[in-house]
């Protein structure tokens, strides 16, 4: 098998918004870049296909529209899993700076008349989405990251960190079509590979019919953790609503313009479920299409028909900016939204934050630094980012830290041979096994697995038996069915899932309270509990390698 | 198989296979067409037909996603 190596001061991986925005940065202040990705970066990670909105407040007077009434929501929405300091930092200190890197790029967030397109829509106290025609804004991205200079390593994904002595000094993996072994020798690390997508059954039996990115498997969480760092918000569910069938983004569009649910006899029921009707949490949305599908009451619709003929037709565009293929879905099923409810369902699972201001995954501080020297993140993968807003302003910021890191740093620790050549070994040991188990079916076992014990309601005993099925799954692995590097990533991502799994498991068995709805809901411990919970589980790797979970109390006063 | 490459159209470039985020299209070399390998793989993302040059991609979706049934998990 062929074997390269690279040597670079600062290695991103995963080439989506947040990595590419590190990279960017990181190169304008003059380190040596290298971008790994398992796709091709013009079009790879959540928003290869295009998206449609931009959280920003922009100081233009009221009071909804400051940092202050940001991080008030942001404390109250995500009471117990953000980290105030840490938004400042990540976020607001970033976001002029994050809006004008849009121009740069040439892809901008305004209207052909220089204003902004602004929706209000998941309790925001004013109009902070800012709707705009993102379909090219990966591949405008990706140019600006090689003009600036950066090397990028596409198709090559990632099966390990490298660590020597504690610190990270590099990454290996492989070419998902070649097989060609990388070795990355580097400073410092930034992981920006996205949330945990695949792990829960999907509706229609498709897996990769996910409402965000089917690439996107917990890659980054999985070897973090793996490399002793600490992941934190990883019990929590995240779910949305998406057109029956098809699991599309597009639910803040429909929202944010006026949209409505009703249930199978035409009454909207959303008062019933949160004050905030319509306008209330992503959460309570799901949270009230549950219950009413529950109650016999469905099948549930959205009802867009009152909309006038400029709402309607700026809905219908901005939906296919955000979900490229759902004007497609709607001609293909006869669907008018002018005339016709178009009938939606809840989404699949995933592992993610419990808002859209809040995320979980590896913990970051003020810095976008985890405990690991030389280990950064940003955008999903990190504990305190989502959406797009939080990936372009914390991948800045994580280039930024990382650069100064860098910079302070005259090489990087000596390559740890011995690391390298287990990895080489474990990536390659299973490409020409002669087992009868494929990647699939390990999917499949673990999505049942976490659809029945790790759903919307949860308890002690299902979530031990999911544990329990876990470590029978892991006892297939020797009997795993590999055809070619494609399955080999294939089955990469289902191993790493598998990790965020007992990460996940192990975090909400130790919250012994209920938060934010069905995102953490016990039946043994259905209350909130402030008293004893307000705050972060955080998750770290014990001597045996195991999940081992503490808690971070965290403080809104 | 939700991308549909109309031959008479595509001028085999693969720009295709590079747009796709999943690794789903491949080129025939010997045919110097691409086809799509992994149908199940698709996330009906639409990059491969915003990034043809020819427009020779359309997107059919397929019939578990056009009849949606079953109960809801939970």
């Amino acid at each position: 098998m062929n074997e390269e190596h690279f040597q670079t001061d600062l290695l991103i991986i995963g080439g989506g918004v947040a990595g590419l925005n590190a990279a960017i940065t990181a190169r304008e202040s003059g380190q040596n870049v290298l971008i790994m990705d398992k796709a091709v970066i013009e079009r790879s990670g959540h928003t290869a296909g295009g998206i449609d909105h931009f959280l920003a407040y922009l100081d233009t007077g009221p009071a909804w529209d400051t940092r202050e009434a940001y991080l008030e929501l942001t404390a109250r929405s995500a009471r117990g899993a953000t980290d105030i300091s840490v938004v400042e930092k990540v976020y607001c200190d970033e976001l002029k700076g994050a809006i004008h890197r849009f121009d740069n790029i040439g892809c901008t967030l305004r209207t052909t008349d220089g204003t902004f397109f602004r929706t209000q829509s998941y309790g925001q106290p004013g109009p902070w989405y800012i709707n705009f025609n993102g379909k090219r804004m990966k591949p405008l991205l990706s140019k600006a990251a090689r003009e600036a200079g950066c090397r990028v390593l596409d198709r090559v994904v990632t099966g390990d960190l490298l660590v020597r002595n504690g610190e990270i000094c590099g990454a290996a993996g492989f070419h998902i079509r070649e097989g060609t072994f990388y070795v990355i020798h580097s400073k410092a690390v930034v992981l920006a590979t996205g949330g945990t997508n695949r792990l829960y059954q999907n509706p229609t039996g498709l897996s990769f019919n996910c409402w965000m990115c089917p690439a996107n498997t917990g890659d980054g969480e999985a070897m973090a953790f793996r490399a002793g760092a600490r992941l934190a918000n990883v019990e929590y569910l995240r779910m949305s609503v998406v057109p029956r069938g098809f699991s599309a983004a597009g639910l803040n569009a429909l929202v944010g313009m006026g949209a409505k649910l009703v249930n199978g006899r035409g009454e909207e029921f959303m008062e019933r479920y949160d004050p905030l009707g319509m306008q209330g949490p992503r959460y309570k949305l799901v949270q009230g299409v549950l219950g009413e599908l529950k109650a016999h009451r469905g099948p549930v619709y959205i009802d867009c028909r009152h909309l006038d003929p400029e709402a309607m037709s700026h809905l219908v565009t901005t939906l296919g900016y955000d979900k490229d293929t759902l004007p497609d879905y709607f001609e293909q099923k006869n669907l008018d939204l002018t005339k016709d409810l178009m009938e939606i369902a809840t989404s699949e699972g995933m592992q993610g934050g419990p808002s859209e201001l809040c995320g979980s995954g590896i913990k970051i501080n003020e810095e976008c630094a985890t405990n690991v020297p030389g280990l950064f993140a940003a955008g999903n993968s990190a504990d305190q980012c989502r959406c797009l807003h939080l990936a372009v302003t914390s991948g800045i910021h994580a280039g930024r830290m990382a650069s100064t890191y860098v910079k302070e740093k005259a090489k990087p620790a000596p390559l740890p041979d011995q690391q390298v050549k287990e990895i080489r070994d474990r990536l390659f040991a299973t490409i020409e096994g002669a087992g009868s188990v494929s990647w699939k079916e390990f999917e499949d076992v673990l999505q049942r697995t976490l659809t029945e014990g790790m759903g919307p309601v949860r308890s002690a005993w299902g979530m031990d038996k999911a544990w329990k099925n876990l470590d029978l799954i892991e006892k297939w692995k020797d009997q795993v069915k590999v055809h070619d590097y494609h399955d080999l990533c294939r089955v990469q991502e289902v191993y790493n899932m598998i990790t965020v799994a007992r990460c996940m498991i192990s975090a909400a068995l130790f919250r012994k309270e209920s938060r934010f709805g069905q995102c953490h809901y016990r039946l043994d411990f259905p209350e909130t509990d402030d008293s004893k919970w307000l705050g972060q589980v955080t998750i770290s790797r014990d001597q045996n390698g195991q999940p081992l979970p503490d808690f971070l109390p965290l403080n809104y006063d | 198989m939700p991308p549909v490459i109309e031959k008479e159209l595509c001028q085999g470039c693969g720009t295709c296979e590079d747009s796709c985020l999943l690794d789903v299209i491949y080129m025939n070399e010997k045919e110097n067409q691409p086809f799509i390998k992994y149908p199940e793989e698709c996330w009906h993302c639409g990059s491969c037909r915003q990034d043809c040059p020819e427009g020779a991609i359309t997107i059919l979706f397929p019939l578990r996603i056009m009849v949606s049934a079953g109960i809801v998990p939970y």
